[in-house]
C-alpha cells in the first residue's frame, strides 16, 4: 500500500483551512506550520491569473530526506508508504532539509530536531483521514491508496491526467494535483 | 625576557577572553533538550537559520576547517611521505596543525547540531550507508586517528627525552623514556605508513565533504562532480595558506631569527599558494561562466545573487578581490614576494576563504529548485559570531599550548 493525495487545484479557494486544521490536530503549540497554501500569480496587468497551491510533505516513493539522513531517523514506512521520522534518532543536522527539493522539513529550535506532515498517521491508524483532507471546504482533496489501481486518487489521476511537482527531481512524489 | 612574557601572558589572556565569549554563546544553545540548562539559555532559536537557510556560519565554519585541514596534511606529507626533503622542516608542525584544525572543525558542527550527543550513538548503532554525511563522519574519524598516530610516531623521540619527568610525555611517548636507533627507524617507517593512509583518507575525506553538498539534486549551485573536485583544489590554498601564515607567525612572535632554509620553504610555499590560486581562478571563472550560459534553472538565480545580488560584496571585494586576485599578485611579483608579502598574501586568502565557504553555504540554498518558495535570507546571528570568534580563539591557543608542549620547530 502507498498513501497518496490528490488535490484539485481548481476547486480550491486558498483558505487556509488545511494548515490550520493540519496545526490543530499536530502541533498547535508549535510557532511553525507543517503545511502551508503558497499563491501563485502568473502573467501582466490585465491578462492574470491566481491560483494557490497547497503544499504538504509529499511522501515520495524516492524520498531525498531519507536518502541523506545519516543516523536512519527519516524512514520510509514500508507498510504504509509514508515518509516518517523516529525523533529519538535525529541528530538535528538538517541535512533532510536542505536535501528536499519542495522545503517540506522544518527544523524545532526547542527541540533540536527536525518535524514534519505525517499524513496524519494516528489518524491513519483510525481508518480516518488526514485532518487536511477532511477539513477542505471544496472538497478539493482525496485521499487513498496510489497501489490501489480501482481506488479514487488512482482514477483521478487517470482520469484527470494529474501531474506531480518537480518530477525531474526524481523524487516520484504521492502528492499530485490536477492543474487549473 | 620579561618582556617577551608579558607580551605571552597578553595573547593567552586576549585568547581566554574570546574563549569565554565562545563558551557563553555555545551554553546560550547547549546542552539540549532535556538536559540541565543555563539561566540564559535559549536554544537554538538563538541562530540565524531559516527554513529555506537552515546551513548557517557554523556549518560554512566547519567546512572551512576541515578542508583546511586537509589541505595542511597533504602539502606537509610532501616531506615525510613522499620524500622532498626540504619539507620536512615542517613536518611536525604541520601534522600538528592538520590534527587541531580539524578538532576545530568538528568542534563548529558539534554546536550547529540539535543532539550531538546521539551523534556517535546513532552514527555507530543506526549508520545509513546512503548518506554522505555518515561517509563523511566516519572518513574524518579514521583520518584523524591516522593523523594523531602520525603525530605521536614523530614526536615520539621527543616526547619519550621529556617522558622521564613527566607521565604526561610518557604516556605520548608510548611508556619509552628513551628510543633507541632501531625503534627511530621503525617509528619513521610507520609513519611513513600512517602518513600514507592520512593522504588517501583525506582525500577521500575532504571530497565527500564536497558530495554532501554535490550529490544534491535540489540546490543547483552545489549539484554536480565540480563541487568535491573544488573542495579539494580549495584544500592545497587554504592549507598552504595556514601553514605559511604559522610558520611566519612563530617565528616573529618569538623573535627567532629564520634560517635560510626556512625562509627558501616559506617562500616555495608562497609560489604553491600562487600557483593554487591561479589553478582557483580558472576554476571559478568557469564555474561562474557555465552558471550563467546555460540559464541553468535555480543556478542561474543563485549566481545572479552573487554578481550583482544580496552577495555582490561578498563576491566581488572578498572572494575575487582580497581572496584570490590580491594575493595572487602579491605573490607573483618578486619584489613583494618576501616573507612579509607571503604572509599578507596567506592572511588575505584566508580571509576571502572564510567568505567563500560562507556564500557557498549560504547562497547555495537561498534558491529552490522548488521557485513558488521565496528566495531564503539568512544572517548569522550574535550568538553564532560569538562561537565562530571563540572557535578561532580555542584554534590559536591550541596551537599556542602544542607549542609550548612539543618541539614543534624545524629539525
Amino acid at each position: 500500500m502507498r498513501y497518496g493525495m490528490v488535490i484539485d487545484l481548481k476547486k480550491c479557494v486558498g483558505c487556509h483551512a488545511c494548515s490550520v486544521a493540519c496545526k490543530a490536530e499536530n502541533i498547535p503549540e508549535k510557532e511553525y506550520w507543517w503545511h502551508k497554501v503558497f499563491e501563485i500569480e502568473k502573467g501582466k496587468f490585465p491578462h492574470v491569473t491566481k491560483h494557490y497551491l497547497p503544499r504538504p510533505c509529499f511522501h515520495c516513493k524516492n524520498p531525498a530526506c531519507v536518502t541523506v539522513c545519516p543516523s536512519n531517523a527519516s524512514y520510509k514506512c514500508e507498510k504504509t508508504g509514508l515518509v516518517l521520522l523516529k525523533r529519538e534518532k535525529c541528530i538535528g543536522c538538517k541535512y533532510c532539509m536542505v536535501a528536499c527539493p519542495y522545503g517540506v522539513r522544518i527544523y524545532d529550535d526547542e527541540e533540536g530536531i527536525v518535524t514534519k506532515c505525517t499524513f496524519c498517521s494516528q489518524r491513519l491508524e483510525k481508518y480516518e483521514v488526514p485532518a487536511c483532507v477532511k477539513t477542505c471546504i471544496g472538497n478539493a482533496r482525496y485521499f487513498g491508496d496510489l497501489d490501489d489501481p480501482n481506488s479514487e486518487v488512482s482514477k483521478l489521476i487517470a482520469r484527470k491526467r494529474a501531474s506531480v511537482l518537480l518530477p525531474e527531481e526524481g523524487t516520484e512524489p504521492s502528492v499530485y494535483y490536477i492543474l487549473p | 625576557m620579561s618582556k617577551v612574557s608579558i607580551r605571552f601572558v597578553a595573547w593567552i589572556g586576549l585568547l581566554l577572553l574570546l574563549m569565554l565569549l565562545g563558551l557563553y554563546a555555545i551554553s546560550v544553545v547547549f546542552p539540549p533538550h532535556p538536559f540541565p540548562q543555563t539561566p540564559w539559555y535559549e536554544g537554538q532559536v538563538a541562530f540565524g537559520g531559516t527554513p529555506e537557510v537552515p546551513w548557517g556560519i557554523l556549518v560554512s565554519t566547519y567546512v572551512f576547517f576541515v578542508v583546511a585541514g586537509t589541505g595542511i596534511c597533504l602539502i606537509t606529507s610532501f616531506g615525510h611521505v613522499f620524500g622532498v626533503t626540504r619539507y620536512k622542516l615542517i613536518g611536525k608542525r604541520g601534522v600538528f596543525l592538520a590534527v587541531i584544525t580539524l578538532i576545530v572543525g568538528f568542534m563548529a558542527i558539534g554546536v550547529e547540531l540539535g543532539h550531538p550527543e546521539r551523534l556517535m550513538i546513532y552514527f555507530l548503532l543506526s549508520p545509513n550507508f546512503s548518506s554522505p554525511i555518515w561517509w563523511m563522519g566516519f572518513l574524518y574519524m579514521l583520518y584523524l586517528a591516522f593523523l594523531i598516530s602520525e603525530f605521536i610516531l614523530l614526536i615520539r623521540e621527543d616526547t619519550a627525552k621529556k617522558g622521564q619527568k613527566s607521565i604526561f610525555y610518557r604516556i605520548l611517548a608510548l611508556g619509552s623514556t628513551e628510543i633507541s636507533e632501531e625503534e627511530k627507524e621503525r617509528d619513521h617507517r610507520l609513519a611513513h605508513i600512517a602518513g600514507i593512509a592520512a593522504i588517501i583518507l583525506g582525500i577521500s575525506a575532504t571530497s565527500t565533504v564536497g558530495a554532501v553538498f554535490a550529490l544534491l539534486k535540489a540546490k543547483p549551485l552545489w549539484y554536480g562532480p565540480y563541487t568535491p573536485t573544488y573542495f579539494l583544489l580549495s584544500a592545497f590554498v587554504s592549507g598552504a595558506a595556514i601553514l605559511t601564515l604559522t610558520i611566519i607567525a612563530v617565528h616573529w612572535s618569538t623573535k627567532e631569527k629564520m634560517g635560510s632554509k626556512v625562509e627558501e620553504l616559506v617562500i616555495e610555499l608562497g609560489k604553491l599558494l600562487a600557483l593554487f590560486l591561479g589553478v582557483s581562478i580558472v576554476f571559478i571563472t568557469w564555474k561562474t561562466i557555465a552558471s550563467l550560459y546555460g540559464s541553468i534553472p535555480g543556478e542561474y538565480e543563485t549566481m545572479q545573487l552573487l554578481l550583482r545580488g544580496d552577495y555582490k560584496i561578498n563576491f566581488w571585494i572578498f572572494e575575487v578581490l582580497i581572496g584570490t586576485l590580491i594575493p595572487f599578485f602579491i605573490l607573483l611579483n618578486r619584489r613583494t614576494r618576501t616573507v612579509t608579502g607571503v604572509f599578507t598574501a596567506s592572511l588575505l586568502t584566508l580571509v576571502g576563504m572564510f567568505v567563500i565557504r560562507y556564500d557557498f553555504v549560504v547562497a547555495g540554498q537561498t534558491v529552490s529548485v522548488f521557485d513558488v518558495i521565496k528566495h531564503g535570507v539568512y544572517s548569522p546571528s550574535h550568538v553564532e559570531m560569538f562561537v565562530v570568534i571563540g572557535l578561532f580563539a580555542f584554534y590559536a591557543f591550541l596551537y599556542t599550548l602544542g607549542e609550548k608542549l612539543f618541539t614543534l620547530g624545524e629539525e
